[in-house]
C-alpha cells in the first residue's frame, strides 16, 4: 500500500507539483442511542479512502476519492494537479510552506479497553439502566442515553519524505432528561449537553463517566427547572462551570486565534478575527490571571494526537500569558507570513477533505481557588452549568450564551435554583473582568466533537481544559 | 456516476444478502467540487469523490443499521450486512418501528444539469476571476466559494421499493470587503447556468459600497426590513426543529399544541414540496417515499407537520415522503420549503417604514434558547442600515437579536412578490419581508 501512495505523491511531482502528500485514512465508528427505553440507534460506519493535496504553480489543489486503488490514486493525483494549475489563474502570491521537521513515525492513542472489541450488550446495559433511571422520576418526559466510539486509522506521506501512520481512538457518551409541561420544556445533561463528553481513550473513559450513577440527580433538575424562577436580568457577578467555560473558550478564544480565519481566509463562511496580527503582544485579552495554551500534547483530550494532518508534531503552545495575547493556531502556509513554524494544528475531517487550522485542546490554565472558597467569597451573583445555546458575531466579539441551568449566590451561599439562564458580552472586556479560576483539582478536560468549520463544511473533535470561574459585571438574563 | 441500473443491483444484492425480516438500503454517489476564494484570490480549489451503501436489517422490531464506502468490494458489502445483521441481534425490540414502506409511484421530476455536471476546475476559476475583476474596480476584496456537484441517490427495500434520483447542483456565495465595509450575495440552482456571476458580484459590491461609515444604533424593538437572505435565515431553523412530526409527538415543539390554531401573521403560509422545480427538487425521501406537497402553515394557522414511515404510522397516517437516512433520530423534517410571497418589492417595503433597520443576512442564529416558544438569538451581518422616513439612510453597526419566531411573524406586515431560491441544508424560495418591532439584545463593536 505505501508503494501505491509514494507512487501517487511521485506521479504529482511529475506532473509539475513542487509539493504533493496523501492521506489514506480507515475510520470505523460506532454509535448507539436510548431514547426512553429503547434502543433508537446503534450503527456501525465504516469509511475509507485518500486525499492527495498539491501545490502547483504556487497554488493549491486537492483531490479525493473512496476507491482505493494504484491507478485511482495516480487519477486523483492528477486531477488534483490540473486543479492546483487552474488556481493558479487567480493568484497573487505563490504558497509557501513554512520549514517543519521532516518525521517517518507512528502514533497510537494510549488506551486500555478498546472500545470496538467491548460487547454491544454491555455497552447497551449501562445506557438502558442509565435511562430507566432517568425515567423514574416523574415529570421527565424523554430521556436520552448515548455513547460514540471512533477509530482513524491514518497514513500520511509527503515529498518531502514525512512517513507517518498514526492510530486515534476517541469514546464518549452522555445522558440527558428533558421535562415537558405544557408550552415550558427544560433539559438537564451529563457530563455535557449535546451528547456528552469525549476523549481520545478506550472504553474505561466511558466508565468513568459513571452515567447511571449521575442520573437520579439530572433527572431532578430537569423537573426541578419546570418551578424555578426565571434567571433574572442584570448585570452581576457570573460563575461559570468548567464544561460551559469550556464552550466559552472554543467561541471566543479557540476560534478566532485560528490564523487562517485571522487572515480572511474564512471570511465569507464563519467570518474573520478581531485579534488581529497587530495585536499579538499588545492586546490584553484577558486579565493577569488568564493562561490559554493550545496543547495537543494532553493525555487524553479529544484534540490530543501525534501529528497533525501536514505532519507537523504534536506541541504546547501559549496562546494567552498572564492576559495577553501571544500566539496563533497556524499551519504550514500561515505560520510563514509571521515568520513562525507551524504549531502543528492543521486537520482534515476526514480523507475527503483538505486539512484547515482546526483547534487542538486549546486549554484554560487552573488556577488557585477551591470552588467552595469561590462560591463562599461571592457576595452575590449567579452560577450557571451547562450549555444550552450559543453564539456569536463574525468577528468573536460580541457573544450570547444561554445554559441549562443557573443558581443564584447571595451571601457566599448557593441558593435557588433558576431557569432559563443566559449571558452576554463582549470577548476582552469578558475576559478581563475574570477575577478567579479554580484550580487543578476541578480543571476537567471538556471534548467536543463537532466543531464546523470551513466550505464545504469540515466537523472537527477539539477539547477545552477549564475550571469553573468567576467574572465580573456581567450582563445575566438577556431579554427574549 | 453509477446509474440507475447498477446502483439499484448493488442495492438489491446487498438486500439479498440479509437474513432480516425487513431490509432497507441507500445508495449515495457524489462528485463534488468547489473552488473557494479569500483576498481574491484562489486558497483552496478541492474536488471530493464517494460513494456510500447504508443498510437497515430489521428481525422483528429489533435494528441493525451500518454503513460504508467500500461498495465496489463485495467482501465489504457482505461484511456491511453481517454487521447490520449481527447489531439487529443485539438490539432491543423498538416499539416505535412501524415497518417499512411499500412501493409507490414517484414523479418524474428533472434536477440533472449535463453541463453543471461537466464543469470544469478552469471554469469555476474563470467564473470566479470575473467576480473578482468587478470588485477590483471598486478595491474591493472578494471571498467566497463556488461549488458544482453531482449526485446520486438510490433506495430500495426488501417490500420492493426501488428509487433512483440524480441531481446537480451549481451555489455561489461571497462576502465582499473594503476596510470595515462589507456586502453579501448568493446564488443556488441545479442548472450552472442560472448563476449569474456577474450579477453576484454587482449585487454584493453595491452592498459593500453602501456599507460605509457605520454608526451605532441602541439595542431594543425597530421595525426590520428582511432581505430573502434573512428570512431563509430564520425559517430555515424553525424547518429543521419544529416543524417535523417527531418533534410535535415528542411535545419539543410549538407546533404540538398550537395545531389548527392561528400563530402567526394572516400573510405567513409556508408548506414543502419537493416536486417543484423552482426549487431544488428531490421526488422522494431518504425511505424511498414519494414527497407530498405538506402545507405547514396557512394564513397564520399551523396546519400540518412532515411525516416518515414511523412518525406516520403511529398515528394512523401515510408518510408525506419526509423521512431522513435509517439510524437518524431526528425523525422527518421539511427540505424543500416554500413561503408565499406577497405584492410589494423591498423598497416598498422600506417605504413603509418611519425608523427601522433592513436586515441584508444574519449570522450564527442559534434556536436552543426556548424552543416550545421558538427563541432564537443572532447577529446581523454583512450589511445592516437605518431605514428614516421610507429611506435607507445610513450603514449601521451589527446588532444581536434575541426574540421568539412566533412574535416575530405574528408582527408580519408585508412581503415582497419577487421570491428567491435560499441553498444550504434547508433550500427554500422566499420573498423578503417587514416584520414590526423585532428585538435586538445587544450590539457589537463594527
Amino acid at each position: 500500500m505505501k508503494d501505491w501512495l509514494r507512487g501517487a505523491v511521485d506521479h504529482a511531482s511529475k506532473l509539475g507539483a513542487s509539493y504533493a502528500d496523501i492521506r489514506l485514512l480507515h475510520l470505523v465508528t460506532e454509535n448507539i442511542q436510548v431514547k426512553n427505553g429503547t434502543v433508537e440507534a446503534i450503527t456501525s460506519r465504516e469509511t475509507r479512502g485518500f486525499g492527495i493535496r498539491v501545490i502547483a504553480n504556487g497554488s493549491w489543489g486537492f483531490a479525493s476519492s473512496s476507491l482505493v486503488n494504484e491507478n485511482e490514486m495516480k487519477r486523483i493525483a492528477g486531477l488534483a494537479v490540473q486543479i492546483a494549475k487552474a488556481s493558479s489563474t487567480l493568484k497573487k502570491d505563490d504558497v509557501v510552506l513554512a520549514e517543519t521537521d521532516i518525521r517517518q513515525d507512528k502514533y497510537v492513542t494510549p488506551i486500555k479497553k478498546d472500545p470496538f472489541s467491548i460487547p454491544l450488550k454491555a455497552k447497551l446495559a449501562v445506557l438502558l439502566e442509565a435511562d430507566r433511571a432517568l425515567r423514574a422520576r416523574n415529570g421527565v418526559k424523554i430521556a436520552e442515553t448515548n455513547m460514540r466510539f471512533f477509530r482513524t486509522e491514518k497514513t500520511f506521506i509527503s515529498s518531502e519524505g514525512a512517513d507517518i501512520d498514526q492510530v486515534i481512538y476517541e469514546s464518549g457518551g452522555g445522558i440527558a432528561a428533558t421535562a415537558i409541561d405544557g408550552d415550558q420544556m427544560q433539559i438537564r445533561s451529563y457530563p455535557n449537553s449535546f451528547r456528552g463528553n469525549y476523549g481520545t481513550a478506550g472504553y474505561e473513559f466511558v466508565e468513568g463517566l459513571s452515567l447511571v450513577s449521575h442520573a437520579p440527580r439530572v433527572a431532578e433538575e430537569a423537573v426541578a427547572l419546570l418551578t424555578a424562577k426565571e434567571c433574572p436580568s442584570k448585570t452581576t457577578t457570573l460563575v461559570i462551570g468548567g464544561s460551559q467555560l469550556a464552550l466559552q473558550v472554543h467561541e471566543s478564544c479557540g476560534h478566532p486565534i485560528e490564523l487562517d480565519r485571522v487572515f480572511g481566509m474564512e471570511a465569507s463562511y464563519a467570518g474573520t478575527s478581531f485579534m488581529t496580527p497587530e495585536k499579538l503582544n499588545s492586546l490584553q485579552y484577558g486579565s493577569s490571571i488568564v493562561n490559554i495554551y493550545a496543547d495537543a500534547t494532553t493525555p487524553g483530550g479529544l484534540g490530543t494526537f501525534g501529528y497533525d494532518d501536514e505532519g507537523v508534531n504534536a506541541q504546547r503552545t501559549p496562546i494567552i500569558k498572564e492576559g495577553l495575547f501571544v500566539g496563533y493556531l497556524t499551519s504550514r502556509e500561515t505560520a510563514i507570513k509571521l515568520g513562525q513554524r507551524s504549531n502543528g494544528t492543521c486537520r482534515a475531517d476526514g480523507w475527503w477533505n483538505i486539512p484547515l487550522i482546526r483547534m487542538i485542546n486549546v486549554n484554560l490554565e487552573p488556577g488557585d481557588w477551591e470552588f467552595d472558597d469561590l462560591i463562599r467569597d461571592t457576595d452575590e451573583g449567579i452560577l450557571v452549568e451547562t450549555n444550552k445555546s450559543w453564539s456569536i458575531d463574525d468577528k468573536r466579539l460580541n457573544f450570547q450564551f444561554g445554559c441549562e441551568a443557573g443558581w443564584e449566590i447571595k451571601n457566599g451561599v448557593l441558593g435557588d435554583m433558576v431557569k432559563n439562564p443566559t449571558y452576554t458580552g463582549i470577548t476582552p472586556e469578558f475576559w478581563n473582568s475574570c477575577d478567579a479560576i479554580c484550580n487543578k483539582k476541578h480543571w476537567v478536560v471538556w471534548g467536543t466533537p463537532n466543531c464546523g468549520k470551513g466550505e464545504p463544511p469540515q466537523i472537527a473533535h477539539v477539547a477545552h481544559g477549564t475550571a469553573p470561574s468567576r467574572f465580573r459585571n456581567v450582563k445575566v438574563g438577556v431579554s427574549k | 456516476m453509477i446509474g440507475k441500473e447498477r446502483a439499484l443491483k448493488i442495492l438489491h444484492e446487498v438486500i439479498a444478502m440479509s437474513d432480516g425480516d425487513e431490509t432497507d438500503a441507500m445508495l449515495t454517489s457524489k462528485q463534488s467540487s468547489l473552488t473557494r476564494f479569500a483576498n481574491s484570490t484562489i486558497h483552496q480549489n478541492v474536488s471530493q469523490s464517494s460513494s456510500d451503501v447504508n443498510i437497515r436489517v430489521v428481525k422483528g422490531k429489533r435494528i441493525g443499521v451500518a454503513s460504508t464506502d467500500r461498495i465496489h468490494d463485495e467482501d465489504s458489502l457482505q461484511n456491511l450486512v453481517k454487521t447490520a445483521s449481527m447489531i439487529a441481534d443485539f438490539q432491543e425490540e423498538n416499539p416505535n418501528y412501524r415497518g417499512m414502506p411499500g412501493p409507490a409511484p414517484i414523479h418524474d421530476v428533472n434536477a440533472f444539469c449535463e453541463a453543471t455536471a461537466a464543469y470544469s476546475p478552469s471554469q469555476r476559476a474563470n467564473a470566479v476571476k470575473t467576480l473578482v475583476d468587478i470588485c477590483d474596480k471598486d478595491s474591493i476584496i472578494a471571498s467566497g466559494s463556488f461549488k458544482t456537484e453531482e449526485g446520486e441517490l438510490a433506495i430500495a427495500n426488501s417490500n420492493g421499493v426501488a428509487a433512483y434520483f440524480p441531481n446537480t447542483a451549481a451555489e455561489v456565495s461571497t462576502v465582499v470587503m473594503k476596510g470595515d465595509q462589507c456586502g453579501y450575495a448568493a446564488a443556488s440552482s441545479n442548472h450552472v447556468a442560472d448563476i449569474d456571476i456577474r450579477s453576484i458580484a454587482e449585487e454584493a459590491a453595491s452592498v459593500c459600497r453602501r456599507n460605509a461609515n457605520q454608526v451605532e444604533v441602541e439595542p431594543g424593538k425597530h421595525d426590520v426590513v428582511l432581505h430573502p437572505y434573512a428570512v431563509a435565515d430564520l425559517i430555515s431553523m424553525m424547518c429543521a426543529l419544529e416543524f417535523g412530526a417527531l418533534s410535535m409527538q415528542e411535545g419539543r415543539s410549538f407546533m404540538s399544541e398550537k395545531m389548527g390554531q392561528k400563530v402567526f401573521s394572516d400573510s405567513l403560509t409556508v408548506w414543502d414540496d419537493g416536486l417543484d422545480a423552482s426549487g431544488m427538487p428531490l421526488p422522494f425521501d431518504f425511505e424511498g417515499v414519494p414527497k407530498q406537497k405538506v402545507v405547514l402553515i396557512e394564513d397564520g394557522v399551523a396546519k400540518n407537520v412532515v411525516y416518515d414511515t414511523a412518525t406516520a404510522r403511529k398515528e394512523g397516517k401515510e408518510s408525506t415522503g419526509h423521512g431522513l437516512p435509517a439510524g437518524n433520530t431526528w425523525g422527518p423534517v421539511p427540505i424543500n420549503m416554500f413561503m408565499k410571497p406577497g405584492s410589494d418589492t423591498l423598497d416598498g417595503l422600506v417605504s413603509k417604514v418611519n425608523r427601522g433597520l433592513f436586515v441584508t443576512r444574519f449570522h450564527y442564529i442559534n434556536p436552543y434558547l426556548d424552543l416550545k416558544r421558538a427563541v432564537f438569538t443572532g447577529m446581523t451581518r454583512d450589511g445592516t442600515f437605518m431605514i428614516e422616513n421610507g429611506s435607507m439612510t445610513k450603514a449601521v453597526k451589527n446588532l444581536r437579536f434575541t426574540m421568539s419566531m412566533i412574535d416575530a411573524f405574528n408582527s408580519l406586515d408585508g412581503l415582497t412578490e419577487e421570491t428567491m431560491f435560499i441553498g444550504g441544508w434547508f433550500g427554500m424560495r422566499v420573498p423578503g419581508a417587514l416584520i414590526r418591532g423585532f428585538n435586538f439584545s445587544g450590539k457589537t463593536q463594527f
